[in-house]
């Protein structure tokens, strides 16, 4: 799941993301530069992606890639 | 097609907004609003999203009254929302809720889900009003709603009247395709960024269509 996610970042972080790339424990504003419209953007290419649906409860918990990877987990995804 | 928009614009569920834009059309009356159309004067077809520059608390009326014949819904920060009954009414007369502290995706979704349906969705992408008039800080939430719905964003730019029997001018650009200046399936966040500075350009060139006119005038 970290790989598609990873893609998916890429796509749309493209050629913003830190160079010595993204992990699990990357965080969503430090390190990959997200704001809160980016955190909406990245959730709503998630959901297509992913086929899960997001909502404003799920934001404060998004801290890092790992946390979005746990969610999504939460939600079902393999 | 034609039969679901009949439906709808009969539809008994819109009375309260049908309601509330009446008071906005007669309302605006009272500014005496002068209408300049830079690219040529158009009528709202389908969904857009709507983006004005906010100067004063009754800007929402305006851009009610200049889009008269369409519903818009316009979106409302928390802080105007607030209290149980105004919220309640505001809802009813077609305002959506946004929180502009927090990413707020239920009211992105919302809006777009509106524009997609083919209804207009207006909002101040500032984030507040700028009694000066300027144009700058334009948020990216504009854009992307009308991205996410495929709809084109109408900017409209207008200015506090210095006194109150002065007519109100108001400057209303042609509405732009965002997807056909992306041209790209999923844009990226620097695509976001560059879209918006586009928007802002856009409300920027009506700001200087309205300075001109005041001058001359």
């Amino acid at each position: 799941m970290l790989d598609r996610l990873k893609a998916l970042l890429a796509q749309v972080f493209d050629g913003q993301l830190p160079a010595e790339g993204v992990n699990e424990s990357s965080r969503l504003i430090e390190d990959v530069g997200m704001n809160s419209i980016g955190l909406i953007y990245m959730a709503m290419a998630v959901e297509e992606t992913f086929g899960v649906t997001f909502d404003n409860e799920d934001f404060p918990r998004l801290k890092t890639v790992g946390d979005v990877i746990a969610l999504l987990a939460e939600k079902g995804v393999r | 097609m034609k039969e679901a928009k009949r439906a709808r614009a009969l539809s008994l569920r819109y009375l309260p907004m049908d309601v509330a834009r009446l008071v906005c059309a007669v309302l605006e009356l009272g500014f005496r609003r002068r209408t300049l159309w830079p690219e040529g004067k158009f009528r709202l077809k389908g969904g857009a999203v709507v983006v004005a520059n906010h100067t004063a608390f009754i800007d929402p009326f305006l851009i009610r009254g200049l889009f008269w014949y369409r519903r818009v819904f316009l979106m409302a920060s928390e802080e105007v929302m607030g209290g149980k009954v105004r919220a309640f009414l505001l809802r009813a007369a077609g305002c959506l809720r946004i929180d502009r502290r927090t990413a707020d995706l239920r009211a992105v979704r919302a809006a777009a889900g509106l524009a997609r349906e083919g209804r207009v969705v207006a909002l101040f992408p500032q984030g507040g009003i700028r009694r000066e008039g300027d144009v700058d800080a334009v948020r990216s939430g504009a854009v992307l709603i009308a991205l996410r719905a495929g709809v084109p964003v109408v900017p409209v730019y207008s200015r506090r009247r210095k006194h109150w029997w002065q007519r109100r001018t108001v400057v209303v650009g042609r509405p732009f395709d965002l997807s056909e200046a992306c041209g790209k399936p999923l844009p990226t966040i620097a695509d976001l960024a560059a879209l918006t500075e586009s928007l802002q350009a856009r409300l920027s060139a009506c700001k200087d269509v309205f300075d001109q006119r005041e001058e001359n005038a």
